[in-house]
């Protein structure tokens, strides 16, 4: 199955930080990349004559929506944990406040932001990914990114006291 | 701006990230796996019917479960009385499929609205086994066994849950507010 091993190599790494991204662990995103991708590559010999990206992205979003789903039903929520390593010295409060911001959203609302921003989807795309409409990627992207300012807002205050 | 902040930070956040180089390799053999996990498990699953559709008839009428409590196979042969069967819920559409049944006082949505009740999800997935990877993956909780079940139990705002692996590629969870859940997993019935 060459193709699917050169659409790994080629492809992965992206596929791979979008699910860190939507999930906020990279445990987590490594185990959901490889459930997407194991299912893309059963489903090789339909998939392999268009372009796969958007069927395992579409994977990806969804079984991390609805694992943060169970998860809350167990009320067990994923607080995210920042990742290992040191973060560069440059703005790095910003991208801390951020990155914590983005791992506190609801899980669709965090999956809007990334596809919008991250991948740089367009609003229909990202409803088509979710499988919702047009009109609530806008009210999701809107509430998102009103929490960030506030959250960004606050941060500023406080650090300004 | 923003969207260009939050660009920049997703990625800084996200430069190091690479997948291992033999993960293509890796997902090919897994898939492999489960391919024929899935081809014995369907072959298994004819030669079971053919010997229910002899036995069946044999044992009908011996305490039959009612048809709405039989979830996906599952027969729920015990419930607490003065609950009833609410309106389904659509599946989860993930990796894990999901199919729910809910009694509750009224008919209403315990987890949301309070009142009583009891909730019994199967979920069907060729990756499914009974390991504590396995059990993981599917959620959360601590170990422990109820009614003879080995599996996962959480009890958070009012809600208690278990899940266990009845056998590979199910896991069967239960969930309880403000009724009993040892009774109701001990009555579980996984037939074959």
């Amino acid at each position: 199955m060459t193709g699917f091993a050169d659409f790994v190599a080629a492809r992965g790494t992206a596929l791979l930080r979008t699910a860190y991204l939507t999930c906020g662990s990279v445990h987590e995103a490594e185990d959901v990349l490889q459930a997407a991708l194991e299912k893309a590559c059963r489903n090789w010999s339909r998939i392999d004559d268009r372009d796969p990206e958007p069927y395992v992205r579409r994977i990806i979003v969804n079984t991390v929506i609805s694992r943060a789903r169970r998860r809350a039903i167990l009320r067990i929520i994923p607080t995210g944990s920042p990742p290992d390593r040191p973060a560069p010295a440059d703005d790095v409060v910003l991208r801390h406040v951020l990155m914590d911001g983005l791992r506190a959203l609801p899980p669709r609302q965090r999956a809007v932001i990334v596809l919008r921003y991250w991948e740089d989807l367009t609003e229909s795309q990202t409803a088509e990914i979710l499988g919702c409409s047009t009109g609530t990627v806008k009210s999701q992207t809107a509430k998102a990114m009103a929490r960030l300012r506030t959250l960004l807002g606050e941060e500023v205050s406080s650090a300004g006291t | 701006m923003l969207e260009h902040d939050l660009k920049a930070a997703m990625t800084a956040e996200t430069a190091d990230l690479m997948i291992a180089p033999d993960l293509a390799e890796r997902v090919e053999q897994r898939a492999r796996r489960t391919r024929w996990r899935t081809r014995l498990a369907a072959l298994l699953a004819t030669v079971l019917a053919a010997a229910g559709w002899w036995l069946v008839p044999q044992v009908a009428g011996m305490g039959a479960v009612p048809a709405d409590q039989i979830i996906d196979g599952v027969q729920v042969t015990h419930l607490p009385p003065g609950l009833i069967r609410a309106p389904d819920e659509p599946p989860d559409e993930d990796d894990f499929p999901g199919v729910s049944a809910l009694w509750s006082t009224g008919g209403g949505k315990p987890f949301v609205d309070g009142g009583d009740g009891i909730s019994v999800s199967v979920y069907r997935s060729a990756d499914i086994e009974n390991t504590p990877a396995s059990l993981d993956e599917f959620g959360a909780g601590e170990p422990r066994e109820i009614a003879g079940k080995w599996g996962r139990h959480g009890m958070m705002m009012g809600i208690e849950v278990f899940y266990w692996v009845p056998r590979p590629g199910m896991i069967v969870m239960v969930m309880a507010v403000g009724s009993e859940l040892e009774p109701v997993v001990e009555g579980i019935v996984v037939p074959g």
